[in-house]
């Protein structure tokens, strides 16, 4: 009996560490980083700086969130959203745009914003590759920057949300990482820098819009669908072109997903054009669902009034001649 | 009694162990193949450039498949005499095993890529090109023969420009239905679903406690199990299952399927309608959910659209990133 009590002595306390441990280990919290090739810039340089997502063993399918920055400090030079692991943007990272509030208008001069949400269809537990063993964190965005005056400051990322990959919209365990940055008044060499940026050479990739329609949105007018992925600078915008002939025209209109089209009969070629930050462009066509009757084309009526006017002139011709 | 604290703890401890070895268990192997002479320095036929040992990831020119970084600054490599431009192809091939002449759907970051028709003995190969080097998104799912689907299996991809990756070893998880939606306490209730032929089918019961049962699935991939409702209480449970053949190939779990233990047996219709996420009731939860669900984001709904939200979505009476999270749940593509 006595001995049983000391094995339980032993045992129990082991088996509650472990379970204790095993329980720390797993739930470990996704993390979202701000990181950069350095902490220290000089005044007047470009510097880049990525917001990370480590899932660290869950499956995450949407985030969101706000980057704020000292604008007294930075300039915001560019955001590239290029190489995500984002899929679908519910708000692609922007800058918050100067509100008619004098209270918000005079916080906006200091400090610059950017929102950002998004989702990862199918879910998100890290990036695998045969270069290494197991999963590393993916890149939400970059933001490139320019450093304005000397001091120091920190990137931060408020209000960050990250959901669980769990069918329910569960918010995960999230730990935040800030970045801190000093700016000095002589240039620093950057580490592995990448500026000036390097040329972007390829297109979007090719991609599928679709044409839908549902009472629920417009009034139930058909609309299209559209996403292109560019895996290099990253998609700038849309352009658009609706036509009855079957040639591309030269007028095109800058569109965004989802555009209501203009024939709603569904009878002219869409031309969706693709266009990355670099100028790259990528054009995908839908066919028109109805064909065209010859009699709904202005070209076939200009050449029957034009053969009309001739046949009418011969016959002149023919009856002065009798 | 002391001995039974020892016994639950012990029991909890195993039953731990064993839920973290099912999320480790489930792995792919991830090769990439790239031309031989790649990485000796010298630019030959079928490489774009080629940096020797400074081969690498962004910020270096060259790729390790010795294809030009998109990111990448400074064009090295020897200037083109003559040959006009070199075409390398980037792709990634995903083979491993789904269910007998069962249809496989490959999605590319949410969008479906490509299909194939795994053979007779449920072994598939699908593959996509035309890629650039980057970050990628796939998906993998199958249809059985009745049309259930399996949960989607999903691998984040470092794709490497010029090379060829291979990812081998994928076991698309079995389907799984139910034959009563529910069931009088004390009568079987038959789980059932499609997989491999010949796997070990493991299912598992989730109630109070977890129940585990056994079987094998026939050369069609077919399996089944009757459950006895006595061993549960009245109320909902739920069933999941996964496959191995083995000990080496391993599935993940299937999605998880619900039943009632009551006072009388309803017969279930097979779980191939997709309902959460899909706002066009058109069968699949893709783009054009995603843009009407987009739509109302951040708008007050109409009366019309508010009876989808509830029976589609997280029923809040809103559109926000929850919604969106349970939409990208049930992606299909």
């Amino acid at each position: 009996m006595k001995i049983e009590n000391y094995k339980l002595k032993i045992i129990t306390p082991v088996l509650v560490s472990c379970l204790l441990w095993l329980v720390a280990f797993s739930s470990q919290a996704a993390q979202l980083h701000l990181t950069s090739q350095t902490r220290e810039i000089g005044v007047g340089q470009q510097f880049q700086v990525d917001l990370m997502l480590d899932a660290e063993g869950e499956s995450i399918n949407a985030i969101e969130g706000k980057i704020t920055f000292s604008k007294e400090l930075l300039e915001i030079k560019e955001i590239s959203d290029g190489d995500s692991i984002i899929n679908l943007w519910v708000e692609r990272p922007h800058q918050r745009q100067a509100t008619s509030d004098k209270r918000q208008a005079t916080s906006d001069k200091r400090q610059g914003e950017i929102i950002f949400s998004g989702i990862i269809p199918t879910g998100f537990a890290g990036v695998l590759s045969p270069y290494y063993e197991g999963e590393r964190p993916g890149k939400i965005f970059s933001l490139i920057f320019t450093s304005k005056s000397e001091g120091e400051g920190t990137v931060n990322l408020e209000n960050g949300k990250v959901l669980l990959h769990d069918g329910l919209g569960t918010p995960a365990k999230l730990g935040i990482l800030n970045f801190e940055f000093r700016i000095l008044k002589r240039e620093v060499r950057i580490p592995d820098s990448r500026f000036p940026i390097p040329e972007d050479k390829d297109s979007p990739e090719d991609f599928k819009p679709e044409i839908a329609s549902n009472q629920n949105v417009f009034e139930g007018k058909y609309f299209l669908v559209f996403a292109a992925q560019d895996k290099g600078s990253g998609i700038d915008h849309y352009e658009i072109q609706e036509t009855r002939n079957k040639r591309q025209g030269k007028k095109w209109i800058e569109a965004e997903s989802t555009y209501v089209l203009k024939d709603q009969k569904l009878k002219s070629y869409i031309y969706v054009k693709a266009v990355d930050k670099a100028g790259n462009e990528r054009i995908a066509v839908v066919e028109p669902r109805y064909l065209i009757r010859w009699y709904e084309f202005p070209l076939a009526w200009i050449i029957i009034v034009i053969a009309g006017i001739i046949a009418y002139l011969i016959w002149r011709k023919l009856k002065n001649k009798r | 009694m002391k001995k039974q604290e020892v016994g639950f703890l012990f029991s909890v401890f195993v039953l731990f162990l064993f839920s973290n070895s099912i999320v480790f268990a489930v792995t792919v192997n991830i090769t990439a193949t790239v031309n031989p002479t790649c990485g000796n320095g010298v630019v030959e036929t079928g490489e774009q450039c080629d940096a020797g040992g400074s081969n690498g990831v962004c910020p270096a020119a060259c790729s390790v498949a010795c294809a030009a970084n998109s990111c990448g600054g400074g064009s090295s490599g020897g200037g083109g005499g003559g040959g006009g431009s070199v075409y390398i192809a980037t792709s990634v091939i995903f083979s491993g095993r789904a269910y007998p002449k069962s249809a496989v759907t490959l999605l590319k970051d949410a969008q479906i890529a490509a299909t194939a028709i795994a053979g007779a003995d449920a072994n598939f190969q699908v593959s996509v090109s035309g890629l650039l080097g980057g970050n990628y998104i796939f998906s993998l799912y199958s249809e059985d023969k009745k049309g259930v689907r399996s949960s989607l299996l999903t691998f984040p991809v470092s794709v490497t420009s010029g090379a060829t990756t291979n990812v081998s070893g994928v076991f698309i998880s079995p389907t799984i239905a139910v034959d009563k939606s529910e069931v009088k306490r004390g009568d079987d209730i038959a789980i059932f679903g499609q997989s491999a032929p010949q796997s070990d089918i493991v299912i598992s019961v989730n109630s109070e406690e977890e129940f585990f049962g056994k079987t094998i699935s026939d050369k069609d991939g077919i399996y089944l199990y009757n459950f006895d409702s006595s061993f549960v209480d009245y109320g909902t449970h739920y069933a999941k299952s996964k496959a191995s053949i083995g000990n080496q190939a391993v599935s993940s779990f299937s999605s998880v399927i619900s039943f009632k233990v009551g006072t009388k047996n309803i017969f279930a219709q097979l779980p191939n309608k997709i309902e959460k996420g899909d706002l066009n009731s058109d069968g699949r939860v893709n783009l054009v959910d995603f843009s009407i669900a987009a739509y109302w984001h951040k708008r007050p709904l109409s009366t019309t659209f508010k009876p989808t939200e509830i029976e589609r979505l997280n029923g809040d009476g809103k559109i926000d990133l929850i919604d969106f999270s349970i939409m990208a749940f049930y992606w299909t593509g």
